[in-house]
């Protein structure tokens, strides 16, 4: 057996790996080692791959991610959770699911400080669910509205995906950050339409709160300031062209660290917490960029993207078709496995495939950042689902998979949008000339 | 002279004690890591500030920025197996008895070490291929073996703290099995 039929038989063996509970990241770094020595000569194959782990690393353009996830991993720490949580709510609480809508609000605000789904689910569940569920919401509703709103940490920059996907495919980061601005908008004002649509069907899901006087309201908004000027210096950093992605990751870091202390939550024991988290995190994804790195060896050397182009192009498909396909295989995919690894075992024949087709690679990058967002709350491998489970352990898996449904169908609205009017995502970096 | 049955609880000391002294080594290492990133941060926010004001630039940020990079990425490779924080799908695991997912386990350290010692031994050959040629960083001169060894520093332990996760899981296993 040689060429894609080897190529194809390797992405089964780290799906079989993996399913084996055998880390993802040395299911594709295993496979890939022994696939590229059993089709290259072993010399060639040694010479190729020695330099892969030091180069999954070294470049500078990959220091925004261990910096970017100690900014989100400080942030998490300081407790600008709390601040963010308390000024949406008091502009919201007043309304029937108000709470829940303030929720999603500080999960969108959140995200744009932290990158990660998981963190972003897990910093304002803490927050959310137990005032959601004092108030009389339904834990169900609750526990969904979370998980739903933790998935926009990885769609509104910066997001570490985006970021992985950026240096993958040798696209500009800014680009892509500018893109996903507003599908992330779109996604957190769907959100919302899921939660009034849900709450006007069924008011006992989420009683409105008391209305706080606008003095209240203002001082709560006002206690925000922190995480805005975070968020403002960073992301207005990148777009106005002000700093490099890294430099504007460095400048993040350093922030949340000053806030941090500044709010006297900067003790010992909290900087080395935050300094292990840190390092499980930048671990995590370090491992999976160097088991990546030696399957996409491998994956060339089969020559399976190329193959797949000329299938596609001589499969009569027509594009829309070919999008429709492949948005498919990275929900059913999404369902399995978590969205970084997908993301990376993956993206070098989709990538061929969708630059043959002449289609925007920084659209595409956003629409798979979106599709792999859904994985994150659709069974039996939703990250966020697990994480509200932990937060509320009287929850079960089915209840909460129920709940997320409305939102699910909010995502897949987005996702219809998103791939039909590409201007959506590309329209910002148009304007800003990135 | 300790009786026959006090020796297996003396060898599960004697290994509880390893496992401890790699498990700190990797939770320092990785702790020294991430504690570089914070020069790196300082350096870049200098070099934002200093070109900003005065128009110059610090000489190295980009060379040092990697270096911390470096220290920072595969010194916390082997914390992640440490604290179990590679990725993993428990999808079908979930549905196999303790014994059962000892054995996926086992199957998933076996091929953990596998690929540190693949990744140690292809990549030793290239930094030694680089440190007899000399090379050295772009800007500062800072010769590329040092980053080199973080890389095979890391990966090494990365092996052996692979190695440890699985004989803390087995060592869980059987004191479980004591207690039943």
């Amino acid at each position: 057996m040689s060429g894609a039929p080897l190529g194809l038989l390797g992405f089964a063996a780290v799906l079989v790996l993996a399913a084996l509970r055998v880390p993802v990241a040395v299911a594709m770094g295993i496979v890939g080692t022994v696939g590229s020595v059993a089709l290259l000569d072993w010399h060639s194959a040694a010479y190729l791959m020695s330099s892969l782990p030091f180069q999954a690393v070294f470049p500078y353009s990959l220091s925004v991610v261990p910096l970017f996830i100690f900014m989100g991993v400080f942030a998490t720490h300081s407790g600008l959770s709390r601040s963010l949580y308390n000024g949406v709510h008091a502009l919201l609480g007043h309304r029937r699911g108000g709470i829940a809508m303030a929720t999603v609000g500080a999960c969108a605000v959140f995200g744009a400080i932290c990158g990660s789904s998981l963190a972003t689910c897990a910093t304002i569940g803490k927050v959310a669910l137990p005032e959601m569920r004092r108030r009389g919401y339904s834990p169900r509703f609750a526990g969904a509205t979370v998980a739903a709103g933790g998935t926009l940490g990885v769609m509104i920059p910066p997001s570490i995906i985006l970021v992985l996907y950026a240096l993958l495919t040798e696209q500009s980061i800014g680009a892509l950050f500018a893109a996903a601005l507003v599908p992330g908008l779109i996604a957190t004002l769907l959100y919302l339409a899921a939660i009034v649509v849900q709450v006007r069907l069924r008011p006992e899901l989420g009683p409105a709160d008391r209305r706080l006087p606008w003095r209240e309201r203002a001082r709560a908004f006002a206690g925000t300031w922190d995480a805005l000027l975070l968020i403002g210096v960073v992301i207005g950093g990148i777009y106005s062209g002000i700093f490099s992605p890294t430099e504007a990751a460095a400048v993040g870091a350093g922030g949340a660290l000053l806030i941090t202390a500044a709010k006297g939550r900067l003790s010992r024991e909290a900087l080395l917490a935050g300094l292990a988290e840190t390092a499980q995190l930048t671990g995590m994804v370090f491992l999976i960029l160097i088991g990546a790195a030696l399957f996409n060896l491998f994956i060339e050397a089969t020559q399976l993207p190329s193959t797949l182009v000329t299938w596609v192009g001589e499969s009569g498909l027509s594009v829309a078709a070919v999008i429709a396909l492949i948005i498919v295989f990275y929900v059913v995919l999404g369902c399995f496995m978590d969205s970084l690894s997908m993301i990376l075992l993956t993206v070098t024949p989709a990538f061929a495939i969708i630059t043959q087709l002449g289609l925007d690679p920084v659209w595409f990058g956003v629409l798979l950042v979106t599709v792999a967002e859904i994985g994150l709350i659709t069974p039996p491998i939703g990250m966020n689902l697990f994480v509200i489970q932990a937060l509320s352990s009287d929850l079960r898996l089915t209840e909460l998979s129920i709940g997320v449904v409305p939102f699910i169908l909010a995502d897949i609205i987005r996702v219809i949008l998103l791939a039909a009017v590409p201007a959506l995502s590309l329209w910002l970096p148009s304007v800003l000339g990135i | 002279m300790p009786s026959p049955e006090a020796q297996p609880a003396r060898r599960t000391g004697a290994l509880e004690r390893v496992l401890r002294a790699i498990e700190r080594t990797t939770r320092i290492l990785a702790l020294i890591g991430t504690g570089s990133l914070v020069i790196a941060v300082g350096l870049v926010a200098g070099d934002i500030v200093w070109r900003r004001l005065l128009g110059g630039a610090i000489v190295g940020v980009i060379d040092l920025t990697q270096l911390c990079v470096m220290a920072a990425a595969f010194w916390s490779i082997p914390y992640a197996f440490t604290a179990r924080a590679h990725v993993t799908v428990d999808l079908l695991s979930q549905r196999f008895g303790q014994r059962a997912r000892l054995w996926l386990d086992a199957l998933g350290g076996v091929l953990s070490i596998a690929l540190m010692a693949a990744v140690l031994y292809l990549s030793s050959q290239r930094a030694l291929e680089q440190w007899r040629y000399g090379d050295v960083s772009q800007d500062l001169g800072i010769p590329m073996i040092w980053y080199w060894a973080f890389l095979l520093s890391g990966t090494a332990l990365a092996g052996v703290a692979a190695a440890a996760a699985f004989l803390r899981d087995a060592l869980e296993y059987r004191r479980t099995q004591r207690t039943v």
